[in-house]
């Protein structure tokens, strides 16, 4: 292989235009293996389509969080963008906290303006041999703190239950 | 002047970097291309009238003072995202606190402090993800900061309803 005076390999091609190609095709070979592997992944993995219901327990909120829980609506990613799925049913309670007494008695006693909601969510997910993941791929699982948000609310709460809603197939974990 | 000859390979890489660089402008730079939409080509946005509610607790006295109703508060220091100022209410600090000789809670006044309820109106997007003002979701449980003149205080919104 020759280069000669004006750069050119064998006087035909310059020796920058092939490294320009080679840093070219190294990016696109690059970029295609980490999405073509990814697909792999996932399909080893055997992520299956399904339909969750889950609860997630938001404790000590004002009275204002609650009702504009209730005004239910998409549940959204803020980040991505994304909705992951739709509140379907809002419970709510005072809260309560235990307390001792002086006497050495323990009171369930209500914290005034405090609230504990409890917000149904339906979700379209998959399921792998691992756990259960939703849209944004992040996994779900009871006991997991996740923030919540709707286009009226933003707030978290704990995971306390997940049902996998889908034909003939019910399996319900629940946070003991 | 000499005429110049491109080779096809010289073209092809040129191509390739103008596309890198864009799309790594609007990557790292954040632009949105729709602020290159100059004729407006993209759908038009549903918009909203919005009136929302910040609490401030634990403030000093005199805070609710420095604003008025007909003020207009920039939202989180941005330029462009600004809402009026409908009311203001000022009320005592209250805690609950615990008396474990009575077994309940007991409502406390806390005296020079106070909670400042401000209510203001604003013109959002009506997003399907959220009522946006410029860059500022407008959602109960967010926290924002309402600069004004010679003063900023941080609160928590907590209401917001459409204006019919």
């Amino acid at each position: 292989m020759k280069i000669d005076e004006n750069g050119k390999v064998n006087g035909k091609i310059s020796i920058i235009d092939i490294f320009a190609i080679a840093i070219v095709l190294v990016a696109v070979i690059g970029i295609s293996l980490r999405f073509v592997t990814l697909q792999i992944k996932e399909a080893k993995e055997g992520k299956r389509p399904v339909t969750l219901s889950y609860v997630v327990e938001i404790e000590g909120v004002r009275i204002y969080t609650v009702e504009a829980l209730e005004k239910r609506g998409d549940v959204i990613d803020i980040d991505q963008k994304k909705v992951l799925g739709k509140v379907v049913d809002v419970e709510s309670n005072n809260q309560k906290i235990e307390h001792f007494l002086n006497d050495g008695t323990i009171v369930d006693s209500e914290i005034p303006d405090k609230y504990v909601a409890r917000v149904t969510i339906l979700s379209d997910a998959v399921e792998s041999n691992k756990g259960y993941y939703l849209k944004n791929d992040s996994e779900l699982s009871v006991g997991a703190n996740i923030s919540l948000a709707t286009k009226y609310v933003n707030s978290s709460g704990r995971v306390i239950s997940i049902k996998k809603v889908a034909d003939g197939v019910e399996k319900e974990n629940k946070d003991k | 002047m000499k005429k110049t000859k491109f080779s096809a390979i010289d073209i092809l890489i040129v191509i390739f970097l103008v596309v890198v660089i864009i799309f790594g402008f609007i990557k790292v730079g954040d632009f949105d291309l729709k602020d290159f939409d100059f004729l407006n080509l993209s759908e038009a946005k549903k918009t909203a009238t919005v009136r929302f509610s910040v609490l401030s607790t634990y403030v000093d006295e005199g805070t609710g003072d420095m604003v008025s109703v007909g003020d207009e508060l920039s939202i989180n220091y941005l330029e462009k995202t600004t809402a009026t100022v409908k009311k203001v209410s000022e009320t005592q600090h209250v805690e609950n606190i615990f008396n474990p000789y009575q077994g309940k809670y007991i409502e406390q006044e806390i005296e020079d402090k106070f909670d400042l309820m401000i209510e203001l109106e604003c013109t959002v997007d009506d997003a399907d993800t959220a009522f946006l003002n410029d860059e500022v979701a407008i959602r109960v449980g967010e926290g924002v900061y309402l600069h004004g003149k010679g003063f900023t205080i941080f609160g928590w919104i907590v209401t917001v309803d459409e204006v019919d």
